[in-house]
Order: structure tokens, then sequence, then C-alpha cells
């Protein structure tokens, strides 16, 4: 019965609590997103089929972040940008450039580096960190 | 697409656009419209562009993303100093500017003669008050122009040492005992003012010293000579100076530091040293208030005060009471201070 209790109280979390983990969620993927953004973009998107392509690999992303973060990566030089007029409505596609697919290989690195950290300190396989 | 939807994604557009810096609108202007069109449906009613839009966010939250950096009037690096001057800038400038209102305000008062003491007094408070706020607030305006402009002229802090901060820059570990109250600091600054204003006023013969006969008849008398007053006007500037420095450092620091001490010692010192040359010299009476004295009853008092070396006696007293008052408050300042610095 126990158990059962505690189980409960961690199913419905009340709100503030809700709102913390959003804050922590959101904080915890920003970084992850230019990897996302970056490994996507080795062949030519816009703006919206990219947000489609990220939402269907289950990438948590909103267009009203996204369409900034291709904006600030451009001028960082990480990625490239061309508008096509070709069609009946112009959009501008990116692609990664030579210095972001570079940047990309390091992140990668680093990104196994940390998820191997970050398992072995909280315990591989378990699903909550409150119990070993 | 209808026309009014049309025009909802150029306002949404032109919304986010118009808070961006000039060279970024066009294109991201030209983008955001590319993109807004890309997720709507071919023919998109009205209900369409608008859940897009709600999508996006407010044109505000939308232009803070764009922005790389975020803007600020004063940065959160000088946002510390900015508030630690305000702390001692808006009480030093709001009080020191009231007491010359009042100042003011009892000039005014006097030029005109009015004779209807309320009404004098609530002019002079009303006259302070009210320029004593308005100093507050310039001010206020005029701190946050210079933090503004300090921040934008692209002067960026000067960086200490290798690290961008020293270790020794950092501050001692403040005693909450060595802690001064800004009440204090004020209060003594408005006292010491206005007792000066006074004196002043004394001495250059606006307030005429008043004294009632037991006959009920009232006659004006100064007290003091006129060539005593004279020699006092100096002094008293002296001590309202050292008033207002000592009044300074204790609303700008509000605890036992070296400058605190240094100004409190130096007041009392000096004050010691005025008041006891002061009360030593002769002629202080004035001769109409001296003769007064010597037709009265009182001067046989003053004859059975013995003499020693041809000095009365209570002065004697007096002087030795003064010369403990200015040490002791030293001693008290000083050891205040060492305490404030000794963990």
């Amino acid at each position: 019965m126990m158990c059962d209790a505690q189980y409960n109280a961690l199913e419905v979390i009340p709100m503030p609590e809700f709102d913390t983990m959003q804050n922590l969620l959101t904080e915890l993927r920003r970084g992850s997103l230019t990897l996302a953004v970056l490994g996507s973009l080795r062949e030519p998107r816009y703006g919206y089929a990219l947000l489609q392509t990220l939402q269907g690999q289950n990438i948590d992303i909103e267009a009203n972040t996204l369409y900034p973060l291709l904006r600030r990566l451009e001028s960082q030089e990480l990625l490239t940008s061309d508008w096509d007029t070709s069609e009946s409505r112009p959009r501008k596609y990116y692609t990664v450039s030579l210095r972001g697919k570079e940047v990309l290989k390091q992140l990668m690195k680093e990104w196994g580096n940390m998820q191997r950290s970050i398992e072995a300190i909280c315990g591989e396989g378990e699903n909550d960190g409150t119990d070993k | 697409m209808e026309q009014t939807n049309k025009n909802l994604i150029e306002r949404y557009v032109y919304d986010v656009a118009r808070r961006l810096p000039e060279k970024d609108r066009e294109d991201v202007k030209k983008e955001l419209r590319a993109n807004i069109y890309d997720m709507l449906p071919e023919n998109a009613n009205d209900e369409a562009v608008k859940k897009v839009l709600y999508e996006l966010g407010s044109p505000a939250s939308l232009a803070e993303q764009y922005r790389s950096h975020p803007r600020y009037l004063i940065s959160p690096a000088y946002f510390d100093e900015y508030v630690r001057a305000l702390k001692w800038i808006l009480p030093l400038v709001g009080v020191i500017v009231m007491l010359i209102g009042f100042a003011v305000g009892a000039f005014d008062a006097a030029k005109t003669s009015a004779t209807n003491i309320p009404f004098v007094i609530s002019g002079v408070l009303s006259k302070g008050v009210s320029m004593g706020v308005s100093a507050a607030f310039q001010a206020l305006v005029w701190t946050t122009i210079g933090f503004v402009i300090a921040e934008h002229s692209g002067e960026k802090k000067p960086k200490m040492g290798e690290h961008g901060w020293r270790v020794e820059d950092l501050p001692e570990v403040q005693n909450p005992k060595a802690a001064i109250p800004l009440s204090e600091g004020i209060a003594e600054l408005v006292i010491s003012i206005l007792f000066s204003i006074l004196g002043l006023l004394y001495c250059s013969g606006q307030l005429p010293f008043m004294m009632v006969f037991a006959q009920g008849d009232m006659v004006f008398y100064n007290i003091f000579s006129q060539s005593f007053l004279n020699m006092l006007v100096p002094f008293i500037l002296v001590s309202m100076v050292l008033a207002i420095v000592q009044g300074i450092a204790k609303i700008k620091d509000r605890r036992w530091s070296v400058f605190v001490c240094v100004a409190v010692v130096a007041k009392s010192l000096i004050d010691m040293a005025i008041t006891l040359y002061v009360v030593n010299q002769p002629n202080i009476l004035s001769t109409e208030f001296h003769n007064f004295l010597v037709n009265s009853e009182v001067s046989e008092v003053f004859q059975m005060i013995p003499h020693l070396n041809g000095v009365n006696v209570v002065i004697i007293v007096f002087c030795v009471l003064v010369i403990l008052g200015a040490v002791s408050e030293s001693v008290k300042a000083i050891r205040n201070t060492v305490r404030a610095h000794v963990k």
C-alpha cells in the first residue's frame, strides 16, 4: 500500500513543479537543438520543411525557436543560405557549411563523452534516479 | 487567400521586424513571411492564420529570439554598482537640498516679514520637502543617464589582472555590529546643518535673543558682543563643513570604515579646539547684557563662584567636560572602526 501511495504521488505532479520540470527540460534540450539542426542540414532545407523533419524525429522544437536559431547559426557561419525564387513563393534554403560540419563533429564527440559521464554517474538503464 | 489574412500576416511580420536592427529587418520580414505561408494550408481561412500566428508567439517575444544579444538600458555588469550608487546618492542629495529648501523658505518668510507662525512653518516645510523630492528625482535621472552612457559608450569595464578580477580586491567580511544605520547619518546631517544655519542667522543679527522680565515687559537684549559674533562665523562654517563630510561619510559607507572614522575623529577634535578657543575669549558678552548682569541679583551669585588663576571655575569645568566629550567620542569611533576591521 505504501508503495502505491508513493507511486501516485509521483504521477500527479503539482502545478509549480510541473513548471520547474518544463524549465529543466527546456534547459536540457537547448544545446542539443544545435546538434539536431546542423545534423539535419547536410542537404539544403527551408525553415518549415526542417521544422517538420525535426518534429518527425520527435525533436521537441517550436517554430519560434527554430527560425531565429537558423539565423543565429548562419551569422556564426555554421550555415549558409540561398533564396530559391524559382517557385511561386521564394524560400530560403539553409545548408551546413564546412565550418559547421567541423563544429558538428567536435560537438558530437563532446555529446558522446557527456552522455557516458552522466550515465556513469546516474546509473545506466535506470528510468528514474531515485533508487539504485 | 483572403485579403484580411494577408493583412494580418503583414501586420505580424511588420510588428516583429520593427523591433529589430535596421539591417536585419528586410531579410527577417521576407523569411518570416515565407515561413508563415509554408505553415498555412492552401486557401487558409482566418482561423488558420490566427492559429499559426499564435503558435509563433507574440511579436515581442519572437523579436527577442531573433536578437542575438539581449538589450539592456543598464546591463547586469553595471546594475549592481548602479543600485549601490543610487542608495547613497538619493538620500544624500534629497536631504541636503531639503535643508537648503528650508533655508530658502525661511529667508523668503523673513523677507516678507510674515508674522503668522503656522503659515511661515508650513511654507518653510513645503518649500524644503518639494525641493528635496525634486532634487532626489533629478539625482535619479542623472545617475541613470550617467550609467546608461557608461553602458553604451562601448567602454567595457577594464579587466583587472589576468583573470578579470583579483583576489586582493575581495571586500573584508563585514561585522554586522559595524553597520551605521542610514537614519543616523541623515539625522546628524539634518541637525548639524539646521543648527549651523540658525547660528549663522543669529550671528548676522537676524535672530534677536529675547529676554522676558518678571514684570512682564519684553525687552530685546543682545547677549553677545558683535565682535564676538563676527569672530564666530568662520568657526560655525568650518564646523558645518566637517559635519557635512561626516554625514556624507556615514551615508555613503554605512559602516565604520576608515573614512567614517577619520571624519568623526577630525570633527570632534576640531569642534573641541574651536569650543575651547571660543569660551576663553574676552569680551564675549555685550556691554548692555554685562551691565544688566552687574545690576541684577545674579551678579552676587557670580561673585560667589571661586576663581582659579583668574579663570572662572565654571569655565574650567566646562572646558574639561568638552575635552572629555571629544576624546571619548574619538576613542569610541576608533574602537568601532577597529572592531569592524578585526575578524
